[in-house]
């Protein structure tokens, strides 16, 4: 293994692969926050130029946590199917990329090779690519799950309905609730922020939301993303749930922060196959975000990316219906405009999608963010391009109790309208059925809550 | 800081036109604030633990209630659910229907709220009487959960009371002087006993001679109870009355701004209302017949029709668990000063020249010796050179009477700002109570309790009393 | 009968004064948007109505096509501005001497570097280190610290009513109170280093709170008893959304000054207060 390279008359020589990863990341504000970021522009290319030539299984034998230290690398080097690794372990980061970008390799392909792939060498490749690198392989993957309803079929956008409300109102989350559905949208989830984490309040959320979707018959999912221990005592005690929700990070002292780690993932998971109300298989819905690990201060040294790689290795340990990253939730100390911002979103669904994940995104940003409503605009668009599968739809984007803004309504129905892209089919053929879209058109009835106040 | 709950325990008596009642319920006010705001103290639960059997109201003749025996009631339904009162926390009497026109109704329930315990409020009045049954029956509830408007009409013996919610408001009230006991007929012989006024001037109307010792049956009756019937379509329908309509009315009508309103009935015909009776002079009144005759009513077809929550102790239990509210929480008060008791609520006029002059002429209007409290109205967003002024006015009124202690009640978040003010401007020895986000109006009278353990927020009972018509 | 020359003369008199009104657009960002419903001829008119008031949520804002109307799209772009320029905008420099505040700097040295470096804004600038030991009062009672945080307009409109109110509940109670200081560039946690150098027995600081498009102004208060660097998150006690639709700042000083009593009545603060 070579860690050093020649650019432009200049050596540079790196000590580590963790070192070589996180130099050639693109720039990002939480790197240099965390002090491992390239130098110079040149030292980052010198790390891309060392990184292209690394070996995959030296990128196996170097997981940027060592397995005894840390479950996370452990879960990720386990699961990866050793038959499809052995054929692809000499290949180098390079070859790795050129094979994703072949014209000849389609969905099938991908989906296995994914298989076969650590979240290092998922992260390495992504340093690799170009952001058009990054959409055109995204779009040639396709990963399904099915809970009450399936997801990630191409021709489809679906999208997660977030009805947050800054007292938990039953009666103001379901306004949100209605003006979504009139504008077509709620058929990932309907997903529920909760200001209140205890268990009387999620199951009070639960109950409104599950009761709401019940009464309509609506083919959804829904969840309220409490901690995940309140909502296992809230399906223990008999709470209606359809979606198990978790954040997660990339390292076990990051998950610990979450307060979480693999023994109680595994009881959730269980507890939900079990006690939960949707059809299945998949139940478990995710979140990550590039810098989450660096804020608990449990990077380990590494950059934000092959962490938020590690997430995606670790969420695919449970099947999950849903993963999407929140991309420009947590900060300009992490990231600091859209440029940055863009590049993650690209990135983190490109890697859930090479992990076999069906991959939403919730673009976003924060008020003190050098972003604005014009470039999550942008994302959301390149991303629609580049396949994904869910955004989240709320009014106007403004979050009014997290205090961020993301995707609307207006959104994810003009994406739609844009790109020919359709709501799942169950859930269309129940907006068809309410009169609000005809043949994947919003009617002149959608965008009146009303409908729905009978 | 810290999150914390207290259990008050509140008694509520309804004497009615024909019936009293008593319940005894345990009240939860809770902080429902996270822990990095202020706290805010809600009542959060409201379950009854002990219901009296239903008394027949007792009176020593048809113009005076029997006050000893009221007290015999109350004294063997304290003792049966095992309770003395000095451990009831707070609660209300209320005085109802036919029952708060008689003569001795005031000094009946101001004695009798003294015996049921030190801070039993006495009310009265059919505006509160309205509201409090339609807290008690479930109606307040529901407009609030559905974001709808519900109507509640409570209709007892002498009086039905209506209440119109919308979500949190209520949007208006209003009372008929129809009930199921203005005619009473003897249960064996079926032979009229006794025909209130009110049922005097139904019958004129109807030119019907029914008088006091004819034999009567059901459809003798009928046209009198679809009369009153047809008075309540009337108001609830918001139709321009007819002559008996507005002879019986006993309030402003029916203020109705109406998009597909609930409707639900409570009160003892309410209860029949939703049960099925055959021998229809059991009790010896209308109540069943009447209850017979409001399934026929226009209103049923207008507005849909929901089974009220609790109907026969809707009233006792409204002013059981309904009257207590709980001030903001950042307030400022000497405790030894609290409880005070039927404190009349003086609004004090913001906006004029030499205001404290202004306050200092309604001050007088009250006896020297009782003590008052002062209402500022809203002013939204003083700033801190406003509030020291104004606390330095109220310092000048003061200045005027100094044997009184300064009770200032205001609308706006700012108890604790002002009363620090108040204390900061003057080396003075001062009992002062301020006490932030209340609503009361000109009128009324309030009861303070003591503050909850450890805290600022105070319950209060806010008292309109009204008596007679 | 009017002289029809005068009611002429009005009218043209009314004419005027109302373009002189419709000169100045209204206020976009004035508008109640609870109030403002813009589907037009809903399923159920007033039922949306009292729906939109059960949550401040944006709804019921219509749209041309797929898209949002032009004065929906405006409001939000408006409520991002308010929210941008106070994140990016600067308390004034003469706002501490008016308000009688010693102020003093992080390491920070621009705007962009207190965005990206949170760790530079808990530390002090050399010279304030200097200003603070020559200017400060040493171990007194109370210390109140204002920092611009994530919020230069939080500062602007709670301020000038919380400080006084607060500085007068503090006198009150009689307790040795320290000369204030307005730290530019501050995150809370610049309360440790300031503890280290006074030794205040108490401290607060009301720090400008993330804007969100709701509301640009709101302001945090940490307090600590004996703030000193090696301390604990969890040994701040804090009181969150002070602005006027929140916690209004003057009841908040009056609140905060009882508090600070019995921070120092208990000598703790935090979860073990």
């Amino acid at each position: 293994m070579r860690l050093n390279a020649r650019l432009l008359g200049q050596t540079y020589a790196f000590h580590t692969v963790k070192e070589v990863l996180a130099k050639a990341n693109e720039e990002k504000s939480g790197d240099m926050l965390a002090g491992i970021a390239a130098a110079s522009a040149a030292e980052r290319l010198a790390a891309k130029q060392v990184l292209a030539e690394i070996a995959l299984e030296d990128l196996r034998k170097n997981p940027v946590v060592p397995l005894e230290d840390d479950e996370v690398s452990r879960i990720i080097d386990a699961d990866i199917r050793e038959e499809v690794y052995q054929k692809i372990k000499s290949w180098t980061v390079s070859e790795l990329r050129e094979y994703i970008l072949g014209s000849n390799v389609g969905p099938v392909e991908l989906r296995v090779l994914g298989t076969g792939l650590s979240s290092e060498m998922v992260a390495a490749v992504t340093k690799l690519m170009s952001n058009l690198d990054l959409m055109l392989a995204s779009n040639k993957m396709e990963n399904l799950a099915h809970a009450n309803v399936t997801i990630g079929q191409k021709g489809c956008l679906a999208s997660r309905l977030q009805p947050n409300h800054p007292t938990d109102s039953p009666e103001g989350i379901l306004a949100s609730v209605r003006e979504g559905l009139s504008y077509g949208v709620g058929d990932a989830v309907i997903g529920l922020n909760p200001v209140e984490d205890t268990l009387p309040a999620a199951a009070r959320s639960l109950s409104t939301l599950y009761d709401f979707v019940e009464r309509w018959e609506i083919p959804t999912q829904i969840c309220v993303l409490a901690h995940l221990t309140t909502q296992m005592k809230a399906i223990c005690e008999g709470s209606p749930i359809h979606l198990l929700f978790q954040s997660l990070a990339g390292t076990e002292k990051g998950n610990q922060a979450f307060g979480i780690h693999k023994g109680l993932l595994d009881e959730a998971f269980d507890l939900g196959r079990k006690l939960g109300r949707a059809k299945g298989p998949n139940i478990m819905y995710f979140e990550t975000g590039q810098g989450s690990e660096l804020s608990a201060e449990a990077h380990h040294g590494a950059d934000q990316l092959t962490l938020e790689a590690r997430c995606y290795g670790l969420a695919r340990h449970y099947q999950p219906f849903l993963v999407n990253t929140v991309v420009g939730f947590i900060g300009p100390e992490y990231l600091y405009d859209s440029r940055q911002v863009t590049r993650a979103g690209l990135e983190d669904h490109f890697m859930g999608k090479l992990t076999g994940l069906p991959m939403g995104v919730d673009v976003c940003y924060t008020n003190h963010m050098r972003v604005d409503q014009n470039d999550i605009e942008n994302l959301a668009t390149l991303l629609t391009a580049a396949g994904c599968a869910y955004f989240m739809g709320i009014p106007m984007g403004d979050d009014v109790m997290l205090n961020y803004q993301c995707t609307s309504f207006h959104d994810v129905a003009s994406l739609r309208e844009m790109f020919n892209l359709h709501p799942l089919p169950e859930f269309e053929a129940w907006l068809e059925k309410h009169e609000i879209m005809v043949n994947g058109k919003l009617t002149a009835r959608a965008g009146d809550a009303s409908l729905f106040l009978k | 800081m810290i999150h914390n709950s207290e259990r008050l325990l509140s008694v509520g008596i309804d004497i009615g036109t024909s019936t009293t009642q008593l319940v005894i319920s345990h009240l939860t006010i809770e902080n429902t604030a996270p822990l990095t705001a202020i706290p805010h103290f809600c009542i959060t639960a409201k379950i009854p633990i002990f219901i009296s059997p239903v008394y027949f109201t007792p009176f020593v003749d048809r113009l005076h209630v029997d006050a000893s025996a009221l007290r015999k009631i109350v004294a063997t339904e304290y003792d049966r659910a095992g309770f003395k009162p000095e451990e009831i926390d707070t609660g209300a009497v209320i005085i109802t229907g036919e029952s708060a026109k008689k003569e001795n109704a005031e000094e009946i329930i101001h004695s009798l709220a003294g015996y049921a315990g030190d801070f039993v409020t006495a009310t009265a009045g059919p505006d509160l009487e309205s509201v409090i049954a339609g807290k008690g029956s479930g109606a307040y509830q529901l407009a609030k959960t559905l974001g709808r408007c519900v109507i509640n009409v409570d209709i007892g013996g002498g009086t039905a009371n209506i209440v119109v919610f919308e979500r949190e408001r209520i949007q208006s009230t209003s009372c008929l002087n129809i009930g199921g006991r203005l005619i009473e007929i003897d249960p064996y012989n079926h032979k009229v006993r006794y025909i209130a006024p009110a049922a005097a001037a139904i019958l004129s109307d109807l030119g019907d001679p029914l008088k006091v010792g004819d034999p009567v049956d059901k459809e003798r009756l009928m046209p009198v109870v679809r009369r009153m019937v047809d008075i309540l379509d009337q108001v609830l329908l918001a139709e321009d009355l007819d002559y008996l309509g507005s002879r019986l009315l006993m309030t402003a009508p029916l203020r109705l701004d109406l998009r597909e309103p609930l409707i639900m009935f409570s009160g003892g015909v309410g209860t029949y209302f939703n049960t099925r009776s055959e021998d229809w002079f059991a009790h010896g009144d209308l109540g069943p017949l009447l209850a017979e005759a409001l399934k026929e009513a226009r209103v049923l077809k207008k507005y849909l029709f929901l089974p009220a929550a609790e109907t026969l102790h809707a009233t006792v239990l409204g002013a059981g668990t309904h009257t207590l509210e709980v001030s903001g929480s950042t307030t400022s008060f000497d405790n030894h000063c609290l409880p005070l008791r039927n404190l009349p609520v003086i609004p004090l006029e913001l906006d004029c020249r030499d205001r404290f002059d202004k306050w200092a002429e309604f001050r007088l209007r009250y006896p020297p010796n009782e003590t008052v409290a002062y209402w500022l109205p809203s002013l939204p967003q003083p700033n801190f050179s406003e509030v020291n002024v104004l606390a330095q006015d109220l310092l000048l009124l003061l200045a005027k009477f100094p044997q009184d202690p300064l009770i200032v009640l205001t609308k706006d978040d700012i108890g604790k700002a002002l009363g620090q003010s108040i204390r900061f401007h003057t080396h003075l020895p001062l009992h002062l109570i301020c006490l932030d986000q209340i609503t009361v109006q000109n009128g009324d009278y309030i009861d303070i309790n003591k503050a909850l353990p450890g805290q600022e927020a105070v319950p209060l009972i806010v008292k309109t009393l009204v008596f007679g018509q | 009968m009017q002289n029809p020359y005068e009611t002429v003369a009005l009218l043209k008199e009314r004419k005027e004064e109302r373009e002189k009104i419709d000169q100045v657009l209204p206020d976009l960002a004035k508008i109640n948007i609870q109030e403002q419903l813009l589907v037009p001829q809903p399923a159920d008119e007033s039922l949306y109505r009292e729906m939109m008031h059960l949550t401040p949520a944006r709804i019921g804002v219509w749209r041309t096509g797929t898209r949002p109307l032009t004065r929906t799209m405006l409001r939000f772009r408006a409520d991002h501005a308010l929210a941008q320029d106070s994140v990016l905008g600067m308390v004034p420099e003469e706002f501490a001497s008016a308000h009688g505040l010693l102020p003093i700097q992080t390491q920070v040295e621009n705007k962009e570097q207190y965005l990206t470096r949170p760790d530079l804004g808990r530390k002090l600038s050399l010279e304030a280190r200097e200003t603070l030991t020559k200017g400060g009062t040493a171990a007194c009672q109370v210390q109140v610290v204002v920092a611009d945080g994530l919020s230069s307009k939080a500062i602007g409109a709670n301020i000038p009513d919380l400080l006084p109110a607060l500085m007068q509940g503090l006198a009150h109670y009689g307790f040795i109170i320290g000369r204030p200081i307005f730290v530019k560039y501050g995150r809370v946690a610049c309360m440790d280093e300031i503890g280290e150098i006074l030794h205040p027995e108490s401290l607060v600081i009301l720090i400008g709170e993330r804007p969100g498009l709701g509301t640009a102004e709101s302001l945090s208060a940490y307090m600590a008893y004996k703030p000193h660097r090696s301390m604990l998150e969890s040994e701040r006690s804090v009181i969150s959304n002070i602005h006027r639709g929140g916690i209004p700042p003057l009841e908040a000083g009056a609140h905060l000054a009882s508090l600070m009593k019995q921070i120092l009545a208990s000598k703790a603060s935090g979860v073990r207060y």
